[in-house]
């Protein structure tokens, strides 16, 4: 059974790729778009798919990957069903700085606001950490509670950047917030792939303790799971994915939180076997949300968040009314 | 039953007074204090030869040189604007929030909604601010030569063939201007045709792609230091290409007149019709 | 001699809860921990099994201190059944009974049959055999406490560490886990059993120890420790010990000790 879902969804994948690939504006129709992959057509075509919307699949597939890792490994984490990416804070840190950027940097220095972005969501997550610490060390009920202090925080410092912001900035500083993968590059994909391959192996590597602390602290601890090592292992992961993919593609919610749950109704509670189907799927999802984006009112350009939402609360409402 | 209608009557008395371009009411008066919300308006006033009866202006304008020694109100600050005790308020769509203006008149202030979106509405407002300012003449005169020069201007273009074209508003994300702003009567005027989607309000964000759409062949922007680094950047990744190799022309328009629905606009029409002139 | 306890104190954060207890349990022996709420057992327990770090003393498992054993290999050796755990993901009883194979497990291995086989007879033991596939969220609380014990089983564990194990449950899972207990220290598995019910520990404990603010009160066996005077200074309650033929006397409460409202009346319905 499983290995029919595993095959359905890489082939959702696989279609997912080729649709964003060969579907686009009328300067390269899909016909001339095949073409140019099989390094025939003429060179504006090759430039089009190769130079825009192969990196924009990549960032799509690094993006989508990434939060839904996060979320999967968090809801572990914090034996919550409702942890997602967002909830730590991490990518308001990360957002809040990018926005501060976007409005503020002399045009020529726009090519630092991931940079900026990376560094407001290590700020938050060493915040939260800090925040969180106790008696016992940290735990994860004070993780949440900090988490919610700093996302407060974000949004009142975004609210502010937006209307403090210069007009002309205005719709760039938007994007952060409702989340885009227009900016893709080479160099963006290539940036970000480390913030994604590192974590994702880590996570990998505690799956079997991830699956133990969704149970509790104690019963892990009891398990053989050093709880304090893997939770900072685990959390430190779970930022740098988030920081990544909000400072390249700015705040896009849903995939973090859903995917996840669609991935457990078909294979199951264990993050072994979850984690890397996760990461598929949210790399499916990214992709497709990103293209019903792209194509739904062209050449105007929805925010992908929107999109996502709209993929996602479907599926989680169907999925609620299943289970009991 | 009759008591009643006439009551309802009273209540609500029949509109006098001028209809400005967003369908409000103003009621008509005399004007010694004149606030303008907006460079546009601002270079309005001045150009109609009220500038002495403006008190205030915002801090963005910059234009006549005789603002310069004006006191500055913020356009969003309705209590600063009421201070200034005017007896009317300028106010533009291009860029004044619509609530503030509803508040000024719910304080019993005149405000003029000035919407800009073509040439034909700039003659207009010329008209309506002149009938408003007791300087009818002027508006008229304004607005004539006005017309007189986008009529020229739209004459020197018509001897090139149209081209397709976009008015970009800003590079990264890419923002142009849609059919029925200003900016798109500019591109008209000028034997332009637009690419950019009627969907999406005025100045949507667009898809990159549209960029390296083969049948885009002239870009006009205007001429901001933001603007040109944006450029730059673009021209060095793979989404502007077609900039860099020079199959997509772009016109630099001077930055003020070109983004100003005001009595400068027909300066912005001027250079682009010429610098399309200088390269056919 | 599995695990020994010397001067152990410890507790959370500057609170003390525990103080100076020394305790020790060997192959097959039952050590029964008792007291008052807030005496420290549970901590104690923690302390045991090494989850929370003491503040002085020290535990030694087989000999050697805690503090030098990895957490994976004090996890084979020691199992832990906690009070309550929450299930958060609707996972299955054969998923978490597995859970308890961990420490036997890295962190790729997959499971062998080795694996399976110790899964399935922690099953069996606990007698959840047919039920490995229902969801742990729709158990009940007696049917969960045993998914716990399973678990802990499932490491096959030569100690065993029970917090209150039938504090929620019926009389009749109770009767089961003690039975399922019994059988274990007959094989030889230590067992250190908090608990709050002393009719569930005397029917299982070698040795009593009993907490009183963190401190040791009386320890040893039954015999030497049971006496009216410990009830009445310990718990503030009368007890009569009543003889039982052949085992450990049972336990009847009779009423609150130095209230002098509560002394015994005439009318009021008496305890079993």
């Amino acid at each position: 059974m499983t290995r029919a879902a595993d095959f359905t969804l890489v082939a959702a994948l696989l279609v997912a790729v080729a649709a964003s690939l060969l579907l686009g504006g009328p300067a390269a129709t899909p016909r001339e778009a095949l073409a140019a992959l099989w390094s025939g057509g003429p060179p504006e075509v090759r430039t089009i798919v190769l130079g825009l919307r192969l990196p924009r699949l990549a960032l799509g597939i690094a993006v989508g990957a990434a939060l839904a890792l996060a979320g999967a490994a968090l809801q572990a984490l914090l034996s919550n069903p409702l942890a997602d990416p967002f909830l730590l804070g991490i990518s308001g840190g990360g957002a809040a700085a990018a926005t501060a950027a976007y409005a503020a940097l002399p045009a020529a220095a726009l090519g630092l606001v991931p940079a900026a972005a990376m560094a407001g969501a290590a700020a938050a997550t060493g915040l939260v950490w800090w925040m969180a610490r106790g008696p016992l060390g940290t735990s994860s009920t004070r993780m949440i509670l900090a988490g919610v202090a700093v996302n407060a925080a974000a949004s009142a410092a975004i609210l502010t950047i937006l209307s403090l912001a210069p007009s002309p900035r205005l719709p760039g500083a938007l994007a952060v917030t409702m989340g885009s993968l227009a900016s893709a590059s080479p160099s963006a994909v290539a940036w970000l792939a480390p913030y994604v391959l590192v974590p994702a192996f880590v996570l990998l590597l505690h799956g079997r303790d991830l699956g133990l602390l969704a149970t509790g602290e104690e019963s892990a601890a009891a398990l053989g799971v050093e709880v304090a090592t893997v939770r900072r292992r685990v959390f430190l992961a779970a930022a740098a994915l988030c920081g990544g993919a909000v400072a390249f593609a700015g705040v896009i919610g849903f995939v973090g939180l859903v995917t996840p749950h669609l991935c457990r109704f078909v294979w199951g509670q264990s993050p072994r076997r979850l984690l890397p189907r996760a990461a598929v799927a949210g790399a499916a999802l990214m992709v497709l949300g990103d293209l019903v984006a792209r194509r739904l009112l062209a050449p105007v350009e929805l925010p992908v968040g929107v999109v996502t939402a709209l993929l996602g609360v479907p599926f989680f409402v169907a999925l609620l009314r299943r289970s009991p | 039953m009759f008591a009643l209608l006439l009551t309802c009557s009273c209540t609500s008395p029949p509109a006098k007074g001028i209809t400005d371009q967003v369908g409000e009411t103003v009621p008509p008066g005399p004007v010694h204090r004149l606030v303008p919300l907006a460079p546009d308006v601002t270079e309005l006033a001045f150009a109609l030869g009220t500038g002495p009866l403006v008190v205030a202006v915002t801090p963005a304008a910059d234009f006549p040189p005789e603002v310069a020694r004006l006191p500055r109100v913020p356009a969003g600050d309705a209590e600063a604007i009421l201070a200034a005790r005017p007896d009317l308020v300028l106010a533009t769509t291009a860029g004044n929030d619509l609530r503030v203006i509803e508040r000024l008149r719910q304080f019993g202030i005149r405000v003029c909604t000035m919407d800009v979106t073509s040439f034909a509405r700039l003659e207009d407002a010329c008209r309506l601010a002149g009938d408003l300012l007791g300087v009818k003449g002027n508006g008229e005169r304004l607005a004539k030569e006005i017309a007189r020069r986008c009529e020229r201007a739209a004459d020197r273009a018509r001897m090139m063939s149209v081209r397709r074209a976009l008015y970009v508003v800003w590079w990264e994300p890419l923002i142009v201007a849609s059919p029925g702003t200003f900016h798109d009567d500019l591109l008209r005027h000028a034997g332009l045709s637009n690419l950019a989607p009627s969907s999406g309000g005025r100045y949507p964000r667009v898809d990159p792609e549209l960029l390296l759409d083969p049948r885009l062949q002239v870009v006009v922007a205007p001429d901001e230091r933001d603007l040109r680094e944006g450029y730059r950047t673009l021209a060095g990744s793979p989404a502007g290409q077609r900039l860099a190799s020079g199959a997509l022309e772009v016109i630099w328009l001077p930055a003020d007149p070109a983004s100003r629905p005001g009595p400068r606009l027909p300066d912005a029409l001027e250079a682009l019709v010429a610098a399309r002139e200088a390269h056919p | 001699m599995i695990l020994r306890a010397t001067a152990l104190s410890g507790g959370y954060g500057a609170r003390e809860v525990v103080r100076g207890v020394d305790l020790s349990v060997a192959e097959g022996e039952c050590v029964a921990v008792l007291g008052p709420n807030g005496a420290g057992k549970s901590t104690l327990l923690r302390l045991l099994a090494g989850i929370l770090a003491p503040s002085g003393g020290e535990v030694e498992l087989r000999g050697r201190p805690l503090a030098s054993w990895r957490r994976r290999e004090v996890a084979r050796e020691v199992g832990f059944v906690p009070q309550m755990v929450n299930f958060a993901f609707p996972l299955t009883v054969g998923e978490t009974v597995q859970q308890g194979r961990a420490p036997h497990l890295g962190a790729w291995r997959p499971p062998s049959p080795r694996d399976h086989a110790a899964v399935g007879a922690a099953l069996a033991r606990v007698g959840l055999s047919d039920r490995s596939g229902a969801s742990v969220q729709r158990l009940s609380g007696g049917e969960r406490q045993l998914v716990l014990l399973a678990r802990a089983l499932a490491s096959e564990p030569r100690l065993l560490l029970l917090d209150e194990p039938t504090a929620a449950l019926d009389v009749r899972h109770q009767l089961e886990i003690a039975g399922i207990l019994g059988e274990l220290i007959a094989e030889g598995v230590g067992v250190v059993l908090v608990a709050h019910d002393w009719n569930f520990a005397l029917r299982l404990a070698h040795r009593l120890v009993v907490l009183h603010g963190g401190r040791v009160r009386a320890s040893g066996t039954p015999e030497e420790v049971l006496r009216p005077e410990l009830f009445r200074e310990v718990f503030g309650v009368h007890a009569d010990l009543i003889p039982c033929e052949g085992g450990a006397p049972l336990i009847a409460l009779r009423s609150v000790a130095q209230d002098p409202r509560s002394a015994p009346r005439a009318d009021r319905p008496r305890q079993p």
